[in-house]
C-alpha cells in the first residue's frame, strides 16, 4: 500500500529529474553553435518544462496538505543558475534556482547550506529574463536521495532562502 | 562545434537522464495498488501524465542517441 508520504517523495523524485534533463539541456545546447542542434535541444527543454509541470501539478493537487505549500507570495517556476556565499565560507556554493518570488527562491544543489545561514545570492535565469544579486536567508533545507533503477544513486540538496529586501523580479 | 569531448560528455549526462526518467515513471506504471486511492478520473489524468512523459523520455533518448551517432562519424 502507498502511504501519501511515499506519492510525495515518488512524484519529488520525478520533479528532480525532469529539472535535471532542462539543466542538462540548457548545457548540451552551450556547448554547441550547430542550430540544428540547438533548435532540439530547445524542443526537449519545452517537454521537459512540460513534464515538470505535469509533476508539480500532481503534487500540488493531490499530495501536498494546504499548509505545506501557503506562503505570502506565490512563487513563479524560474529555472537557473545560481551562487550562494555564506559568512564564514571561504569559497561560493552552486545551485539551480527552481522558482521565485520577490520575497524569496527556491533552490536544488549538490551541497547543503544551513537554516539561518545569512548568505549572497547570485542568480541568472536561463532565458535572461530574471537577475537576482543581494543578500538572503536560507529558511529550510532538506536532502532528497533518488535511486534511479538503472542509475547511480543521486542526493541532492533543497532548499528556500528569503531575501532581506524585497526583490523586482 | 565548440568542444567536441565537452559536448559528448553532455550528450551522454542527457542520455543517462533521460534512460533514469524512463525507469522512475515506468517504475509503478503497471501496479495496481499504485494510485488506488484516488477517484478514477483523478487516477486516469495522472496515468496519462505518466504515460506521455515516458513517452516523450523515450522519443528523447531515441533523438540523443540519434545525435551522438552523428557526432562520432566526426
Amino acid at each position: 500500500m502507498f502511504t501519501k508520504k511515499d506519492y510525495r517523495e515518488y512524484f519529488e523524485q520525478i520533479s528532480v529529474l525532469e529539472r535535471g534533463m532542462i539543466y542538462a539541456q540548457y548545457r548540451l545546447k552551450a556547448q554547441t553553435d550547430d542550430t540544428r542542434i540547438i533548435s532540439v535541444c530547445d524542443t526537449i527543454i519545452e517537454d521537459e518544462v512540460k513534464h515538470y509541470r505535469y509533476a508539480r501539478f500532481i503534487l500540488e493537487s493531490f499530495f501536498f496538505d494546504d499548509a505545506d505549500e501557503r506562503r505570502l507570495y506565490q512563487r513563479r517556476f524560474c529555472i537557473g543558475d545560481m551562487t550562494m556565499m555564506a559568512a564564514g565560507r571561504d569559497r561560493p556554493v552552486s545551485a539551480r534556482c527552481i522558482d521565485i518570488s520577490p520575497a524569496g527562491l527556491g533552490f536544488e544543489g549538490d551541497e547543503p547550506l544551513y537554516p539561518g545561514a545569512d548568505i549572497t545570492v547570485s542568480m541568472e535565469s536561463y532565458n535572461g529574463k530574471v537577475s537576482v544579486k543581494c543578500q538572503a536567508r536560507i529558511v529550510w533545507m532538506k536532502p532528497l536521495t533518488l535511486v534511479p533503477p538503472k542509475g547511480e544513486k543521486i542526493t541532492v540538496f533543497l532548499g528556500g532562502m528569503q531575501f532581506k529586501t524585497i526583490q523586482d523580479v | 562545434m565548440k568542444e567536441n569531448n565537452a559536448f559528448v560528455e553532455s550528450l551522454k549526462k542527457c542520455l543517462t537522464a533521460e534512460e533514469n526518467a524512463i525507469g522512475m515513471v515506468s517504475k509503478f506504471l503497471d501496479d495496481n495498488a499504485f494510485l488506488a486511492d484516488l477517484n478514477e478520473g483523478d487516477r486516469k489524468v495522472v496515468l496519462q501524465m505518466l504515460r506521455t512523459i515516458k513517452e516523450d523520455s523515450r522519443r528523447h533518448k531515441a533523438i540523443l542517441q540519434e545525435m551522438a551517432g552523428t557526432i562520432q562519424e566526426y
